[in-house]
């Protein structure tokens, strides 16, 4: 758990020094991508890969706007670097491996898994976006 | 009379010009469409006319400013897509902020967006960076302290492919190409040589981290709920080629050296 907490810590932080964000915003980058990470990892037992990444993409998506409106700066700088975790580079990598592997079955069941789960990433980070908008029109 | 008036009109033209430029640095580094519509419009609704229209479709921008009794302004550019980067995101969007409050004045906004921005980061740190990714993430893979060591000397040679390709400015899809048959190429190698149990997924999945395309993922979703379906699908295309770039990498790689090993 320790482990993962550090690791999810550094590979976002890695992540937005490859996205060129400003220095100053690299830690709540980075503590934007541990709590989703720590959520992710919680949920995905119980609610299946796409619950668990809807719910993790909709916190850092949350916690991404506070930050945007504390520090003054767009929403993407943190959001981006924050969900690239769970970006699926696993999902990809395991359709393809076994495409050549020639099961197609297991393939297109990873590929519905990639669709999946990019879906609900952005499902997340749009639900909190609406949400967001109809806080600031009222 | 008549030398005010012409005042007035560069005085639109100049404003015009700067939201373009705001509008461009945003969209060719990876803003969403309707947040590049959005700080465009705003900029362009401090000069209070009756029409101000923004269309940005992800290759281009169309602005026009119009008023009864002024000579309608149009402009149009074509965008190309630099990748993603957040710094000049921010730097635009600050100086729309700071231009919008009122803050500064046009000509200082039109001055320091013309004289852009770079990036805070050396080669080193970037290269440092992709590193840092491709070490650590085995672990969030269900890999373990092994796999992240062997990953790191993978991601040494992937990243050193990332950037010769970024130096010679290769095509963007043979760069990522290459970058993914190095990792799957390495893999095997190291596999072969070195007497360490490792996860090939783990590895494998992390070398490819730092080039799959997780904005254009998400942007593409992002942009098509927000009913901007043009950018929508021209995003999904991108991060499709890219994922296909990839793919084709890893699995040549594992092939091609497989059959040697």
């Amino acid at each position: 758990m320790i482990l993962h907490l550090i690791s999810s810590f550094l590979s976002v932080v890695g992540f937005a020094v490859i996205l060129d964000v400003p220095k100053k915003y690299l830690p709540y980058c980075g503590a934007a991508g541990v709590v989703g990470w720590m959520i992710y990892l919680i949920c995905e037992q119980r609610l299946e890969i796409s619950g668990g990444v809807f719910l993790s993409a909709f916190v850092i998506s949350v916690l991404s706007q506070i930050f945007a409106r504390l520090l003054k700066c767009p929403v993407t700088v943190f959001l981006i670097p924050g969900i690239y975790p769970l970006v699926p580079g696993a999902g990809i990598y395991r359709t393809v491996y076994y495409m050549i592997m020639g099961e197609s079955g297991l393939a297109s069941y990873y590929l519905v898994e990639t669709i999946l789960t990019a879906g609900m990433i952005a499902l997340g980070v749009f639900v909190v976006d609406i949400l967001w908008r109809i806080r600031k029109a009222n | 009379m008549e030398k005010r008036s012409k005042a007035v009109e560069t005085d639109y033209e100049l404003l015009m010009e700067m939201a373009m430029r705001v509008g461009e640095i945003m969209l060719s580094h990876g803003a969403e469409a309707h947040r590049v519509e959005d700080t465009m419009c705003r900029i362009l609704k401090t000069a209070n006319l009756e029409t101000t229209e923004v269309f940005v479709i992800m290759t281009g921008i169309f602005a026009t400013l119009a008023h009864p009794g002024m000579k309608t302004i149009t402009l149009t550019k074509r965008v190309h897509s630099y990748g993603n980067n957040l710094k000049y995101i921010c730097f635009a969007n600050g100086i729309s902020r700071e231009y919008c409050e009122g803050s500064i004045s046009l000509e200082e906004a039109y001055e320091r967006i013309s004289r852009g921005c770079s990036s805070e980061y050396s080669e080193l740190m970037h290269i440092l960076g992709n590193l840092l990714v491709v070490t650590m993430f085995p672990i969030l893979v269900g890999g373990n302290l092994q796999d992240c060591l062997v990953s790191f000397l993978a991601g040494i040679v992937v990243v050193f492919f990332i950037q010769l390709g970024n130096a010679m400015k290769i095509h963007p899809f043979m760069k990522d190409l290459i970058a993914a048959f190095s990792a799957g190429a390495v893999y095997l190698i190291l596999d072969r040589f070195l007497p360490l149990p490792v996860h090939q997924d783990a590895v494998i999945i992390a070398c490819i981290m730092p080039l799959v395309p997780g904005v254009a993922i998400t942007n593409a979703i992002r942009d098509t709920l927000n009913g901007d379906y043009v950018s929508g699908t021209a995003r999904a295309m991108e991060a499709f080629m890219k994922a296909a770039a990839i793919a084709c990498g890893v699995g040549s790689g594992l092939v091609l050296l497989g059959g040697v090993f």
